[in-house]
């Protein structure tokens, strides 16, 4: 297998684990199941060695120079993905009053995360070949990302309601933040995909 | 695809004699497009206001939004749907009464709502998943 292939393969492999992270993330706060939550940073250190991995197939001569650092950037994203994901287990996890998930909002913006990841690891290797589909795919998360932004928003109001301990209200609100920022850094990786096709 | 798929689930009610800056607070502040107007008494029915009903019947009359009250500019009746029904079927009620969003019912309690951009963004989903 060629170089460049392996980084293909590993980027692919660092989606799949993405996805898994957002979907074992939603079921953990569906069933307010904190044990699933360890999966989740299993997730993110597999993510971790896979791009250590690919990163020195990059050093080592993967792609032309003048992709390599647009190339890096994409990994570096994906993994801020996985990153984002262990912020908001290690936030879900720090919880005790679990009366705030009567806001139903929040499993609409776990939904949204796992639809996104679910996208972006169904179609990988077809946005790779075709520039195209890239371009819906584009359009289709930066929606979903505005109404993550949207639902995040909406969420936040609702919780001024709730009367919980200071550190109870530190750690929902960085989950809060959290689940959102998993959108907005996905979108990114979107786009990052974006400039590579565009430079090839 | 139903309905149940497709529906924002964010729906935001406000009393029939709330004033249209009430209603434009809402919308702003929860970042939605469309309020719900609860009936004003028993013989009354839901209503609805958009973004278009308060630039159109308020502030572009110059009709201060202070003293305009929610039911006054409401529309009327709320066009609902079941969870259950299929988009074709709702978007053919979209088509027919020139409307773009209609609001989810679920009993006699609005659980969402769906408008044309919802519906847009889950054909474009499905096309990817």
């Amino acid at each position: 297998m060629k170089a460049e292939e392996r980084v293909v393969n590993g980027i692919s492999q660092m989606i799949n684990l993405a996805f898994s992270a957002c979907e074992t993330l939603k079921k953990a706060v569906e069933d307010r199941n904190k044990a699933l939550l360890e999966d989740v940073f299993r997730f993110e250190r597999d993510g971790d060695e896979i791009r250590r991995n690919i990163t020195q197939e990059i050093y080592r001569g993967a792609f032309l120079p003048y992709l390599r650092p647009n190339i890096f950037r994409l990994i570096e994203t994906v993994d801020e993905i996985l990153n984002t994901a262990e912020e908001s287990a290690m936030n879900f996890q720090k919880i005790r009053d679990m009366k705030f998930l009567e806001i139903d909002e929040i499993y609409s913006i776990l939904e949204i995360n796992v639809r996104i990841c679910s996208i972006l690891s169904k179609n990988f290797s077809a946005f790779l070949r075709d520039p195209e589909r890239l371009r819906e795919g584009v359009i289709v998360v930066r929606m979903m990302e505005k109404e993550a932004d949207n639902i995040k928003f909406a969420i936040l109001e609702k919780l001024k309601t709730f009367n919980v301990d200071f550190w109870d209200g530190y750690f929902i609100a960085n989950f809060v933040n959290s689940l959102e920022k998993l959108s907005d850094v996905a979108e990114d990786a979107m786009d990052m995909l974006q400039i590579i096709l565009l430079s090839l | 695809m139903n309905v149940e798929e497709v529906m924002n689930k964010r729906v935001e009610f406000v009393e029939a004699n709330a004033t249209i800056l009430d209603v434009i607070e809402r919308l702003v502040n929860r970042r939605i497009r469309s309020v719900v107007v609860k009936p004003k008494d028993e013989r009354d029915t839901y209503g609805v206001i958009t973004v278009r009903d308060v630039v159109f019947k308020c502030l572009a009359k110059n009709l201060d939004p202070q003293k305009v009250k929610a039911h006054e500019i409401a529309s009327k009746p709320l066009i609902t749907v079941e969870k259950g029904m299929s988009i074709e079927h709702v978007l053919s009620l979209m088509g027919r009464f020139n409307i773009a969003r209609v609001f989810v019912k679920e009993g006699e309690k609005i659980v969402g709502v769906v408008a044309l951009m919802d519906i847009m963004s889950a054909y474009l989903v499905r096309r990817l998943l």
